[in-house]
């Protein structure tokens, strides 16, 4: 089988449905289609991690007015708000998955975007850890593969397996957000602006480039259609799942 | 080397046998793809499973992944240690790192999973 990936319209959604879209490529992926998208946020939101309690959005006052959401995936509290956020999902077995590790792969190529987008040199990732400059944020805690300009995290990402097809999700920090002013973007560290359609297809071509799949645009489907509208009302948007912790 | 006393899931959840009870829990070989497990969440007693329905989560670094129950049946006990102390199924995956006790609803699951020369060849060709 040929492999190619599909590559979903950049769009912008909260919560419950950018998680919702996440979880319905997953499955997708476990029925053999691969797909790669990036998305917005309509307004800034916290993400939590699956295992993490919800009262963790309360310990700082900038943080607990903000809508949130708690994710499929693994990690810690996050605030999505000028950024680009990205999703993988790929079925189980090569060539998808034939045992390379996705986090750092994936950030080789957010890597390789960048730097066509003149950040050529900036990027590291992190080597040791984890470091923690912080409880409660993802973006304060620095694990080994997640990408730095200078001492600043920029690109973080994670996972969750569905029979396993994998999920990976992850956020590009464009710009500081003023509900987390000790997070400072690529704006701030490095004076480049950059727009959120510009880093996905710089993202798609260094893609394409790294793995040498064929990529073909392509939309949702009616069944993913169907599936993220019975997420959000089901799962995403009920207390039983945002509230589970 | 796999134990060769368990049956194994293609999912990489192992099966020890006694009467009609299934202990569970995953393979050597998973908890070295995970890396360091960080979170184990298991379902409550007596929540009945089909086989391959997912029974707990496991978080590792950043990575959430489901719980495949191998046979079909009850949760009739959990270990509760290992939700208390994740790294238990890092330290001791065969022992002090199981999961959960089923009690079986027939033994025809149990006869599909894989021997251990059966799964010793899934991970020799197949990654987690």
């Amino acid at each position: 089988m040929e492999s190619v990936i599909r590559v979903l319209p950049y769009a912008v959604a909260d919560g419950p449905t950018n998680m919702a879209a996440d979880e319905a490529l997953v499955h997708s992926a476990a029925a053999g289609v691969a797909s790669l998208r990036s998305y917005g946020w309509t307004e800034a939101t916290l993400s939590l991690g699956y295992f993490q309690p919800s009262a963790i959005r309360l310990s700082d006052p900038r943080l607990a007015n903000l809508p949130w959401v708690r994710r499929p995936s693994g990690g810690a509290t996050l605030v999505h708000h000028h950024e680009l956020t990205y999703c993988l999902a790929l079925p189980a077995g090569a060539p998808w998955q034939t045992g390379q590790a996705w986090m750092p792969r994936m950030h080789r190529i957010i890597t390789l975007a960048l730097a066509e987008l003149g950040l050529a040199g900036q990027i590291e990732p992190v080597r040791d850890g984890p470091i923690q400059h912080g409880d409660v944020l993802c973006f304060q805690q620095h694990t080994p593969g997640d990408l730095l300009i200078g001492h600043s995290k920029m690109v973080g990402s994670s996972q969750r397996k569905y029979r396993q097809a994998l999920m990976q999700h992850g956020s590009i920090l464009i710009a500081q957000s003023e509900h987390t002013p000790l997070l400072p973007g690529i704006r701030e560290v490095t004076g480049v602006t950059l727009l959120p359609l510009q880093i996905h297809n710089a993202t798609i071509k260094a893609f394409a480039a790294e793995t040498g799949w064929p990529l073909c645009s392509d939309d949702w489907t009616e069944e993913e259609n169907a599936s993220i509208e019975e997420l959000v009302s089901a799962k995403y948007s009920a207390a039983a799942w945002n509230e589970k912790r | 080397m796999v134990p060769q006393n368990l049956r194994f899931a293609e999912t990489h959840e192992w099966v020890s046998l006694e009467g009609d009870v299934a202990t569970v829990g995953i393979t050597k070989f998973a908890v070295e793809q995970l890396t360091d497990v960080v979170f184990v969440e298991l379902a409550k007693l007596g929540k009945q499973f089909a086989a391959k329905a997912a029974f707990g989560q496991i978080e590792s670094v950043k990575s959430v992944n489901d719980l495949y129950a191998p046979v079909a049946g009850e949760i009739i006990a959990k270990n509760d240690a290992v939700e208390k102390d994740p790294t238990l199924v890092s330290a001791d995956p065969y022992g002090k790192g199981w999961m959960v006790k089923i009690k079986m609803a027939s033994k025809i699951d149990y006869d599909k999973l894989l021997t251990p020369q059966q799964y010793e060849t899934q991970i020799a060709t197949q990654g987690h």
